[in-house]
Order: structure tokens, then C-alpha cells, then sequence
């Protein structure tokens, strides 16, 4: 009678403490693994787009384009080109842009005005505030004015960005562009009614006033 | 994982609690040649992403004519509606070159010339074609492509097929019932055409081959003469 039962403990004890000792290091190793997911955060940074900083009149080499911005201009009432005018309490902002696009036509699809005041400004390819540059072929030079209606303390420090594709800019090249604005700029702007003009996109260069 | 059964036979027990070395070989032989497989095939399943995120989003798969010769181009077509619908086609470039006859209302713009592609197709007059493009790439791979309605002209929208007699268009699933079909009262195609594009290119751009695709990232490359 006994044989048995001494046999069952023996067999039972020891596998008990040899799974406890197992369970012990999946436990440690899926806490070792979350600290390293979160101590290092690299979700993010691989999945951060490439940001290419450049300054007004200067070309930034992107993945897929080469890209000026030209003087910005501002002013209460913005001129789309239409025979309309359009009125903001804030101000209109405007920037007019060189792209050549490379290596294969491309549309440029995405802007956004980060401001000074810390806010970033939506910029669509429709609506108020809006960046239509159509499909640029290689070595044809697109030229396109950015328009986004900003409220006047955004635009001291304001920084312009455009990217390839309007809702993913992950993993790729985005121009990040400082407008060198001032107060003096933003406070001129929002007492000025002359029309500044953002025209549709064109193949030829705009004309100079 | 290796619990022993709770009522063994007094034979086993002895044995359980220290198992020696060659043992845990001996035990653990089929799981250790089952897991670099399993390594193998969790690496391959992972790296499919990479063709479906971007691979396949451009020209990646050619069949390629060299100058001059007549291709044969087969490929099953996702319609967007339900299935899929074959294009089966025979394709040769005549030529490519610099142009002047350019089509009504163009106006090119400063440093660009015009180049002129010319087609032979052939295909039955079933077969939807409806929806190829078309480029042409500099021996970089630069491509550039045939835009119907720029610079103030507009050729045709479809650059593959008889403008008065474009053969079927791609089905709209339910739509069609609704709609009338844009070839409704065109004739159909002929077994054999001919079409001539007008492409925009920068001054100094060399056309090393031309390019047709229906989807990506399959497409038919045909080489220049002169390349």
C-alpha cells in the first residue's frame, strides 16, 4: 500500500516545484520583454518621417521631389484667383512653391502650418485653407502657392510642412519648412486689406510683381 | 510541458527526477528539428508585409519586348467590383521620337520637347483595355508619363485603344444595369490598331523605353531602337 502513495508524492512534488520554476521565468521573461518595448520607444522613432528642414528660398532635396518655398506674403484678404476675394479676422498666408518632382510624376499631397503659438494648422486639398499642386511630371518645374487662414499669433516662428502622401507620412520624407516670420510680419499682415493673390498651379513661372 | 503522467508505473519513477543530458536530446529530438523551420517560415510570414506595403505599388514586374518585336501580355485584372477580368493583348512599339505635330492646343512649357509614341495592338474585341497607361522612362528609369488632358490639349482618355472604338470598359457591378456603357454605340474594336501618343518630356531626356501596365506592379516594357 505504501509503495504507491510514496511514488505519487515523489512524482507530484517534484514536477510541482519544476512548473512553478517555469511559470516564474515566462513570467520574468514577458516582464523583461515589456521593459524593453517601453523603455525603448522604437514603434515611433521607425515609424517617424524623415523631417528635411529647410529655409525660404533654399532647395530641400526630398525622396521624391525637390522643393523651394518662395517669399511668404500675408494679408487680410486672400485673391484665389477665381474673380472672388475671401476675408479673414485672422490673417491669409501664403507660399509659393517650386516642385520638381523626381524620378516619377508625383502629387504632392500633404501640408500643414505648425505655428508659433504651438497649434498646428490643417492644411486640405480643398477648402479654406488649401494646397493643390496637381501631379508634377519630372524635370517640368510645378509651381503652387500653400494658403492657410491662421490666426495672427501663429505666425511668428510659423514652420510649413509638406509631404508626398495627404494621410501617412510615416517613414518618409517630409520638408519642414522655417518661414523666418516675425511679430512685425504677423502685425503688418492683419492691418493690411490688399488681396494677396494664391492662384492655381501652373507649369510656368509666376510673375513677379 | 514533460509532466509525467500523475499515476506512473514504479518503474518510471526512479528516472524522472534527474534525466541526464543525452536524455533531454533524445526527448526534445522532433521539436528541435521542427524549430528552425518554424523559425524559417515565422521569418518568411513576416516579410510579407513588405510586398504588399509598397513592392507591389509600383512597376515591378516586366515583360519586356526588345525593339521592334511583338509581345504577348497576359494578366488577371482586379475589376473592384467582384472578380477579376483578363487582358491578353499583343503589343509593338513602331517607333518613339521627337515630334512637332503636336495635338490641338498644346502649349509646352519652357524646356520641355515632345516625343510621339507610336502603338500596334492586338487583342480580341471582348477583352477590357479600358484603364492601360502609359510612360516613357529615360535609361535611369525616370519615368514620365502620358497625360491626357495637360498643357492645354486633351488626347484621348485611354491611350491603348481606338478612340471611336475603345472595346469594353470595366464593369461597375450593379451600375451596369443603370448606366449606359460609354461603348454602347461605338462599333467594335478591330482585331489589329494602331494609336499614336504625345508625351511631354524635359529637353535632354533620352527615351530608353517605353512602358504600358493595367495594374501594378505587373507591366509591358518596350524597349527603344536606338537602346
Amino acid at each position: 500500500m505504501s509503495t504507491p502513495d510514496d511514488a505519487r508524492e515523489r512524482t507530484v512534488r517534484v514536477p510541482r516545484a519544476r512548473t512553478l520554476g517555469a511559470g516564474a521565468a515566462v513570467l520574468a521573461a514577458l516582464a523583461v520583454g515589456h521593459v524593453v518595448v517601453t523603455a525603448f520607444p522604437v514603434d515611433e522613432r521607425v515609424q517617424a518621417p524623415f523631417v528635411r528642414p529647410a529655409v525660404v528660398g533654399e532647395p530641400v532635396e526630398l525622396r521624391y521631389a525637390r522643393l523651394t518655398a518662395g517669399e511668404p506674403t500675408g494679408s487680410t484678404v486672400l485673391d484665389p484667383g477665381d474673380r472672388t476675394l475671401l476675408a479673414t479676422p485672422g490673417v491669409w498666408l501664403t507660399v509659393p512653391l517650386t516642385i520638381e518632382a523626381l524620378g516619377q510624376p508625383r502629387m504632392l499631397g500633404f501640408a500643414e502650418l505648425v505655428g508659433g503659438d504651438g497649434r498646428t494648422y490643417t492644411i486640405f486639398t480643398g477648402g479654406r485653407s488649401s494646397f493643390l499642386p496637381g501631379t508634377a511630371q519630372p524635370g517640368v518645374p510645378r509651381y503652387a502657392t500653400v494658403r492657410v487662414e491662421v490666426p495672427p499669433d501663429a505666425v511668428p516662428g510659423a514652420h510649413l510642412r509638406i509631404g508626398l502622401e495627404p494621410k501617412d507620412q510615416r517613414r518618409d520624407d517630409v520638408a519642414d519648412i522655417d518661414l523666418g516670420l516675425t511679430r512685425a510680419d504677423a502685425d503688418a499682415w492683419a492691418a493690411d486689406d490688399t488681396p494677396v493673390l494664391a492662384g492655381p498651379w501652373s507649369d510656368a513661372p509666376p510673375e513677379r510683381p | 510541458m514533460s509532466t509525467p503522467p500523475l499515476a506512473p508505473t514504479a518503474s518510471a519513477a526512479p528516472a524522472a527526477p534527474t534525466p541526464s543530458a543525452a536524455g533531454w536530446w533524445r526527448r526534445n529530438r522532433l521539436a528541435l528539428v521542427v524549430l528552425p523551420v518554424a523559425l524559417a517560415l515565422a521569418l518568411v510570414a513576416s516579410a510579407d508585409r513588405v510586398r504588399t506595403l509598397w513592392w507591389e505599388q509600383d512597376l515591378r514586374r516586366p515583360t519586356v519586348a526588345s525593339a521592334g518585336e511583338t509581345v504577348t501580355y497576359h494578366q488577371q485584372v482586379r475589376d473592384g467590383v467582384s472578380g477579376t477580368s483578363p487582358v491578353d493583348v499583343q503589343v509593338r512599339l513602331d517607333g518613339v521620337g521627337d515630334t512637332t505635330r503636336l495635338p490641338d492646343g498644346m502649349a509646352l512649357p519652357a524646356g520641355t520637347r515632345a516625343v510621339q509614341v507610336d502603338l500596334t495592338l492586338s487583342a480580341d474585341p471582348d477583352v477590357v483595355l479600358v484603364g492601360c497607361r502609359l510612360a516613357v522612362r529615360d535609361a535611369a528609369g525616370t519615368r514620365y508619363d502620358d497625360v491626357a488632358h495637360a498643357w492645354g490639349a486633351s488626347q484621348p482618355t485611354v491611350p491603348c485603344v481606338p478612340q471611336d472604338a475603345t472595346g469594353p470598359w470595366p464593369s461597375l457591378g450593379d451600375l451596369d444595369d443603370v448606366i449606359t456603357a460609354p461603348d454602347a454605340d461605338a462599333p467594335p474594336r478591330p482585331g489589329t490598331w494602331s494609336v499614336s501618343r504625345v508625351v511631354v518630356v524635359p529637353d535632354g531626356v533620352d527615351v530608353a523605353d517605353v512602358v504600358l501596365w493595367w495594374q501594378l506592379p505587373q507591366y509591358v516594357l518596350l524597349e527603344a531602337a536606338d537602346h
